[in-house]
């Protein structure tokens, strides 16, 4: 423990003993709840401005027109799941925990450590296939998927000590799919390099690139936010690293990757698998992972900026870039100045050709804690994803269209990709 | 000093199996009891987010409230103490923004020291507290659930309803800019 731990322990230790041993009696009379009976009239309050923003998401797609075909394999081989052609599976981290149905779904909990990857229908939830950590892994933490719908990338830890940093021992693994996925499906768990993540580090973030040829992590020694981008040559081997330490504007507010409010969504790729999207501060910059460099800074360019975060409270939740490169997607969290004023959750686009904020897509009351959406998927231009958020309780939507098509989702999910 | 149970773990015993928890009155005895082995570490966690003793002990009466209105909805008695501990921190979230909304950010109001708290000086307590209180919610939570409750990692990512990674660079962020605040105002 440093010093600045210890100083921290023991000030909160001794400022929490200021609460006397004894408790105010409980008062279990009932009480008015305003969340009662939202949970319809919150859906419906979701899905209309959610099925307005399809179709801003669709006439903006329509007019920029698809660069780039994502897909490796030909449309006529791969399954397809209906709403929006979303790939028909998903690969789910998954808890043996038992389910809590509305108890921990009201809170938002997603998942301890995920115990499992399972290959998941995207039209009936119904889990296809599924794969555990070979030993002495115990636990997934992070799943990032391909553009062919067959190839993903998880990383896997070891048991976590009571007390951390260190970490424990963390690595990557590939996942491979058998071409038409169906029940009994075969899936391949190989083991990635062990070096690719040094010792001590953590995985904050990673995703995979549209060929399934390189993966992009942000990795964090000790407690670890991404203290540098690493791009992972998956066929030979090799590895480049942009550093978040050597840049003036690394400290001490900057932080580097996942700073600043964003938990998720953080790395993405664009189809041409060369060109990578991070978060950074209140911009998203894209990094070219072939041109010559190592700082993340210099060596790369802001391809949207929020204008959200003047005030305190406000915050994104994460950013992605749409593989064509034209569009960054967010989830953005405003908060009014009033003392009972909303808390507004927005799914929110931004031009890479301007940097600037286009559209608002849906307007969410935030204001009842957990609401966090997330982006999944999203093809190419960004005109049909797929979305989580809360209900309460964890729920996932295809948006395509001008719709919102609900698919099933299964509380036992802590993360997934396409 | 020593804390009474603060990651709560003695009170996973708390429940007797005799006991009728389906109907009404064995929920009040069961979450009667709950709240009697853990009203306090609830109430000091939340006194931690707040600084603010009565508003973290209403927070604590309405987890706990809440608790017994889906005690019947629990799947597994031994989530109760989770269910409450992520409701208590919802609570103070909620209690927070609703402060910062109104633009009414208190300042934390040091009380008198006692001799047990002797570990560090008061100053220095208060200017680790008065750091600490300026950390966004999620970052305050995390290094209040890590360093004093002592949580491993995978309950604080349960009882946040975050991925072990997000806790891992909440905490992070938080230590590093609590190092900053701290090395700026020495």
């Amino acid at each position: 423990m440093t010093p600045l731990q210890a100083k921290l322990r023991a000030a909160l230790r001794e400022t929490a003993d200021e609460i006397p041993a004894q408790a105010p009696t409980l008062d279990l009379s009932p009480r008015p709840r305003a969340s009662r009976g939202r949970k319809n009239a919150r859906w419906r309050a979701w899905a209309v401005p959610l099925a307005a923003a399809a179709l801003v998401l669709a006439a903006v797609g329509a007019s920029l027109g698809v660069a780039g075909n994502l897909r490796h394999q030909p449309a006529g081989t791969r399954p397809q799941a209906g709403p929006g052609a979303v790939p028909a599976y998903y690969v789910a981290l998954t808890t043996t925990a038992k389910p809590q149905s509305d108890v921990a779904n009201d809170l938002g909990s997603s998942s301890l450590t995920y115990s499992a990857a399972e290959l998941r229908s995207t039209q009936t939830g119904a889990v296809l296939a599924r794969v555990t950590p070979p030993k002495p892994y115990v636990s997934f933490t992070e799943v990032t998927g391909a553009a062919d719908d067959r190839t993903f990338v998880l990383s896997a830890q070891g048991p976590l000590p009571r007390l951390w940093p260190p970490y424990p021992a963390q690595r990557f693994f590939r996942l491979r799919i058998d071409p038409a996925a169906r029940a009994g499906a075969r899936m391949t768990l190989t083991a990635l390099p062990a070096g690719y993540v040094p010792a001590g580090y953590g995985i904050l973030e990673m995703a995979l690139s549209p060929d399934g040829t390189h993966l992009a992590a942000g990795l964090g020694e000790g407690l670890g936010y991404a203290e540098k981008l690493e791009v992972f040559d998956l066929a030979t081997g090799t590895e480049r690293a942009w550093s978040t330490r050597t840049c003036a504007a690394c400290a001490p507010n900057g932080g580097g990757n996942l700073w600043m409010g964003v938990n998720a969504d953080a790395l993405s790729w664009t189809a041409d698998s060369q060109h990578v999207a991070f978060t950074w501060n209140n911009t998203v910059r894209l990094l070219d992972t072939r041109a010559a460099g190592s700082d993340i800074l210099t060596d790369s360019k802001t391809v949207a900026t929020w204008t959200g975060g003047v005030t305190g409270l406000n915050q994104w939740r994460g950013a992605i870039i749409t593989p064509d490169g034209r569009t960054v997607l967010g989830i953005e969290q405003l908060a009014g100045m009033s003392l009972r004023g909303p808390i507004r959750e927005h799914l929110v686009s931004w031009s890479t050709a301007t940097g600037r904020q286009i559209a608002v897509l849906n307007n969410l009351d935030a204001r009842k804690l957990g609401d966090y959406e997330q982006i999944l998927y999203t093809n190419a231009d960004g005109s049909v994803l797929v979305l989580t958020y809360q209900q309460p309780g964890v729920k996932a939507a295809i948006v395509h269209d001008g719709r919102s098509t609900p698919i099933p989702w299964s509380p036992h999910i802590g993360a997934a990709a396409w | 000093m020593e804390l009474d149970d603060p990651a709560g773990t003695a009170a996973l015993g708390w429940l007797d199996p005799a006991m009728d928890a389906s109907t009404g009155s064995g929920a009040e005895a069961a979450v009667g009891a709950l709240y009697r082995a853990q009203a306090v570490g609830l109430i000091r966690l939340a006194y931690l987010m707040l600084g603010d003793r009565a508003a973290a002990e209403d927070v604590v009466q309405d987890a706990f409230c809440g608790l017994y209105r889906r005690w019947d909805r629990l799947a597994d008695p031994s989530s109760a103490l989770p269910y409450v501990r992520s409701s208590v921190l919802n609570g103070c979230r909620t209690a927070l923004r609703r402060r910062a909304l109104g633009r009414r950010v208190t300042e934390y109001q040091p009380p008198s020291g006692s001799a047990e708290a002797a570990v560090l000086s008061r100053e220095e307590r208060e200017e680790v507290m008065r750091a600490v209180r300026q950390l966004p919610a999620r970052q305050r939570e995390a290094v209040v659930l890590r360093f004093y409750l002592e949580l491993p990692e995978p309950e604080i990512a349960r009882v946040m309803g975050i991925r072990p990674g997000t806790v891992r660079s909440a905490t992070h962020r938080a230590l590093k800019a609590l190092g900053h605040l701290l090395e700026s105002a020495s």
